[in-house]
């Protein structure tokens, strides 16, 4: 952190500074947060909105999945069932875990972060609502293009990992897996946009005074979440992308003849399929650390606890992927280390269990509807965990492997962890969404039909597991041991679906008969039970200060009187624009006012493009695949160019504080943003190498007669690298300044330094043929993503030095030249260490 | 509160450089490359773990040190309490990364 303070006039009210919109003068606080009407509803980028639309549209995919699940059910009632044949077996259990892992249960805890955070956290609307709307159309469209391979008879029957070689061209000869691949990938994108959007969030928006341990417990969750999928996520998404490469352009990256290997395949998966189950685990858990308390009446206990076993569980969980390899013939001193460490994750999720039990012992429940559902989770989530112990030990999971005792296991975590305490909060948070309260009566039901029917299904798959009753199999001969077994499951999975669809007649005939929301319904702490949940457009009149973390049980202020008239920061709406209070991400100090947008078609626009982009690519119509990436950067493009908001000092209304607006500080959300953005560039990278590196230990033989890399070029590279990293350093000394046309030198230097960069790592990747082994490959992969990178740091550049020649940037409006300082830094760390990559492969150093 | 929070993040990374330093000793002896032998693997092994586990414990000391002092707010002391737990999971975590290194003779058992 510098201590540099930007340059900023200081200018009365009534004066505009910039060509800034004045926003809609002719509206009030209300008016100017109000959902646009008709079609162009589509254009709100409010977090209400696409929150509901995260919630609605994973709720829709979870019923699709559990559907299909029940057709899996159906087939194994009776041994040598014909109901489905074997082939469309496959692709009903392959899409329903696919859709449940992908499609519904990430996406329906954004739904939540999106809604809840800004409410929780004391902040109008989510720090960047675009970036939220893009995430949401990316993940719409990917969905769509994934259920869409049923139309064309093509659905992805390879299991929900993919694994390889079985889901090469070689095997999968249909587009089957490429809408996997192509599909997922595209809805991945929504999950780390997400992940940003919940780091800034929740570090740069909160209301005035709410330190880090003044933050709902629930935030602790969804930061530590978030910063997973930033680092889980890109190894998937690299090992997707080599796949896809090696289907599309015949890149040998896992094929062995070719010096590839399968099992590269099962590390880059797992990396992010282990994390993938905490980062589902995780939310829920929080909710439950949330509305557990409302129930009993006091306070969380071990809120330092919870937090110790939050991150530990964030960092342990990325140290036990190869347990889901035990049995592919790993050295056992390897196996033995993820063993250890598979056990050792058990601490910190005891502590936060230990938690749990002891804020229910502080007191006597409510038993209300979630709180079954809370109590519901306690029980089935131990057993899981309890069998989970047992599996990661390596000689009982050699025996268990592959059998059904792993999907009752996978199911009691998945559907203990995450589906009763996500109908716990769907109960309990339902006000926020439609301002009615659902039955209690009806409610009730629905947990026992969940609870007895998945308790009947699935504790009975442990048996057939134990007496040896595979996965993934479509049918199963008479007399093993098994027949009533299954039959037992299959009924339990239609108990089950009858508490789910009794669920979703619940949510229907509330939304005319419930009762109407009074104001904080169950007695909570919160800060989003302040306002009555008639959900309107806008969060808070004024933001109030806060000082403890139940702001609503120790701050009589907040509810003596009608929300609307509570104190608070934010009152005046001076520049009728949608604003919110920006904050130091550790002390909750006031720092900045945050200027968010309004509603804008440029998201819709550059998904759509996006999307185009890949449908093409399935299609293999290559001319439509430039249209739709061209209009994916013409919406992007739009939608950067607007005027700045930086460079002016605001009334806060807090006790006469005056604050920047947007100021250019690297506490500033939208730098935070760049450097979570960073974090996961450098993973994706980061997974490259390790491919590389992998590869290089594995198969030494193929490393060794792969060609050198040329040393000259390279080694210019690296200096080229430097004199970008040189060029950042004098980016973001000039952001602080007041020279705005000089900069443009500096500008331009990026851009030389960018295209300098790529063509010298482009020169001395010549000599390495990348058909000829999977290792080269490797090395051309690194040189193809370094190239995409230092391709946005010169259209980025390039952008910068027009605004300040066309006059579009006044003194103290310089935040991007700080935004891309940091961006082109790690580019230029990247573009060094791949030159180095070279060297050192070739032998030079 | 800054020296704080990032006493939260410190013990934990730490876990994870180990846990990522231990990993890749053990792929540079076992995989077919063999680039390194059992002793030496043993040995580096041993003095990383110690190395490590001797900063986490320093750290866990001077959070318990400072949660002596008076002057603290409720805000401070709720992180050095996960601090110092944070700290306690990962030296637990740190130690346990050896185990396979000191238990078994040999890379395959
Ligand atoms: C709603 C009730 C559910 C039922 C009745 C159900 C049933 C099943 C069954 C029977 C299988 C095994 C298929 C086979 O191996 O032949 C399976 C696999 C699986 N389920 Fe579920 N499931 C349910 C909910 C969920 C949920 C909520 C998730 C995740 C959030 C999930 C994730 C998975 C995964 C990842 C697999 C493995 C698919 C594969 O082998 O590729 N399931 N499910
Ligand atoms: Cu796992």
């Amino acid at each position: 952190m510098t201590d540099r303070t930007a340059y900023v006039v200081d200018l009365p009210e009534d004066q505009s500074y910039s060509g800034s919109a004045k926003g809609e003068p002719d509206k009030g606080f209300e008016r100017i947060w109000d959902a646009p009407p008709g079609i162009r509803y589509l254009s709100s980028v409010s977090h209400r909105v696409v929150g509901k639309r995260f919630l609605v549209t994973g709720f829709i995919f979870f019923l699709i999945a559990g559907f299909l699940a029940l057709l899996v059910r159906t087939q194994l009632i009776v041994p040598d069932n014909t109901f489905l044949d074997s082939e469309t077996y496959n692709q009903v259990f392959t899409m329903h875990g696919t859709i449940m892992m992908f499609l519904f249960a990430i996406p329906m805890l954004e739904g939540f972060a999106v809604h809840l955070i800004p409410l929780m956290v004391g902040a109008r609307d989510l720090v960047f609502p675009r970036l939220g709307a893009f995430g949401y159309y990316c993940y719409l469209f990917g969905g769509i293009i994934v259920l869409s391979s049923f139309i064309f008879d093509a659905a992805p029957a390879g299991g929900w990992f993919m694994y390889v070689p079985l889901s090469t061209s070689a095997y999968t000869q249909d587009l089957s897996a490429d809408f996997w691949l192509i599909g997922i990938t595209f809805a991945e994108i929504a999950s780390v946009t997400a992940a940003v959007e919940i780091i800034a969030a929740i570090l740069c928006t909160r209301a005035p005074g709410m330190s880090l341990t003044k933050m709902p417990i629930f935030m602790w969750y969804l930061l530590v979440t978030a910063f997973m999928i930033a680092v889980g996520f890109p190894p998937l998404i690299i090992g997707s992308i080599l796949l896809e490469a090696e289907r599309l352009l015949g890149l040998p990256f896992f094929d062995i003849a070719l010096g590839g290997d399968p099992l590269l395949w099962q590390h880059l998966f797992w990396l992010f399929g282990h994390p993938e189950v905490y980062i589902i685990f995780l939310p829920a858990a929080g909710m439950v650390a949330t509305m557990l308390p409302t129930f009993v009446g006091k306070p969380l206990f071990g809120y330092g606890f919870a937090v110790a076993a939050v991150v530990t569980m964030g960092f342990l969980s990325f140290g036990l992927w190869a347990h889901h390899m035990f049995a592919t013939g790993l050295p056992v001193m390897s196996l033995t280390l993820f063993s250890a460490a598979s056990t050792m994750v058990a601490i910190p999720t005891g502590v936060q269990i230990f938690c749990f039990l002891a804020t229910l012992a502080q007191g006597r429940p409510r038993m209300d509807v979630p709180m079954l559902f809370i109590l519901g989770f306690l029980f089935i989530f131990v057993i899981g965990g309890f069998t989970g112990v047992m599996i990661a030990a390596v000689p009982f999971n050699l025996q268990a492997h592959d059998s059904y005792f792993i999907v009752a296991h996978l199911h009691y975590v998945l559907i203990g962890g995450f589906i009763f305490p996500m109908f716990g909060a769907l109960y309990y948070w339902m006000p926020q969404f439609t301002g009615r309260m659902m039955s209690e009566t009806i409610g009730r039901w629905v947990f026992w039909l969940m609870f007895i029917g998945f308790n009947i299904a699935f504790f009975m798959m442990h048996l057939t597991g134990l007496r040896g009753m595979p996965r993934r199999i479509a049918s199963y001969p008479e007399g093993l041991g098994w027949d009533r077994l299954n039959m037992l499951s299959s009924i339990g999975s239609y108990i089950l679906a009858a508490g789910v669809m009794l669920f979703v007649f619940d949510f229907f005939w509330h939304q005319r008969h419930g009762l109407r929301a009074r104001r904080n319904p169950w007695g909570a702490g919160t800060l989003e039970w302040l306002y009555t949940p008639i959900p309107p457009g806008f969060n808070f009149h004024a933001i109030p200060e806060v000082r403890s973390r139940e702001p609503l049980w120790d701050q009589p202020e907040l509810l003596d009187r009608p929300a609307p008239q509570v104190e608070g920061a934010l009152r005046p709406c001076t520049d009728h624009r949608r604003e919110t209070m920006g904050n130091d991400p550790i002390t909750g100090a006031p720092m900045q006012i945050v200027r968010l947008p309004h509603p804008t078609w440029t998201p819709l626009i550059s998904a759509f493009g996006l999307a185009l982009g890949f449908a093409a690519t399935l299609a293999s119509a290559y001319w439509l695949v430039a249209v739709g990436f061209a209009i994916a950067l013409i919406g992007i493009t739009a939608w950067i160019w607007e005027p700045s908001d930086s460079g002016v000092r605001r009334d806060s209304g807090l006790r006469g504080l005056r604050l920047p607006v947007n100021v250019v500080d690297p506490r500033s959300h939208l730098h935070i943003a760049v450097v979570g953005t960073m974090l996961i560039s450098f993973a994706l990278f980061a997974s490259l190498l390790f491919a590389g590196l992998y590869l290089w230990n594995t198969q030494p033989h193929w490393a060794e007669t792969t060609p050198a890399a040329d040393p000259l070029m390279a080694g210019l590279a690296a200096l080229a690298a430097l004199s970008l990293l040189l060029f950042s350093w004098a980016s973001r000394r000039a952001a602080f300044g007041a020279k705005v046309t000089p900069v443009i030198a500096v500008d331009l230097g990026l851009a030389v330094g960018a295209i300098g960069l790529g063509a010298l790592l482009f020169l001395s990747i010549q000599p390495v043929d990348p058909y000829a082994s999977a290792y080269a490959a490797v090395g051309w992969a690194l040189f193809a993503f370094v190239a995409g990178y230092l391709a946005v740091v010169l259209y980025w550049s390039l952008i910068n030095a027009l605004r300040k020649a066309v006059g579009a940037v006044k003194p103290g409006q310089m935040l991007p030249n700080l935004l891309i300082a940091t961006f082109a830094k790690v580019v230029a760390i990247m573009g060094g260490m791949t030159a180095a990559a070279y060297l050192l492969a070739g032998g030079a150093i | 509160m800054r020296g704080l929070t990032k006493g939260i993040a410190k013990p934990v990374l730490l876990w994870a450089l180990h846990f990522t330093l231990i990993y890749a000793l053990i792929s540079a002896a076992c995989a077919p490359r063999a680039l390194l032998g059992q002793n030496h693997l043993l040995i580096t092994a041993v003095v990383l773990t110690l190395v490590m586990a001797i900063a986490q414990i320093f750290w866990m000391w001077g959070a318990a040190h400072t949660g002596r002092r008076s002057d603290l707010n409720r805000d401070e002391a709720a992180l050095l309490r996960a601090g110092w737990w944070t700290g306690l999971i990962s030296l637990i975590a740190t130690l346990a990364n050896l185990t396979p290194v000191l238990i078994l003779p040999g890379c395959h058992g």
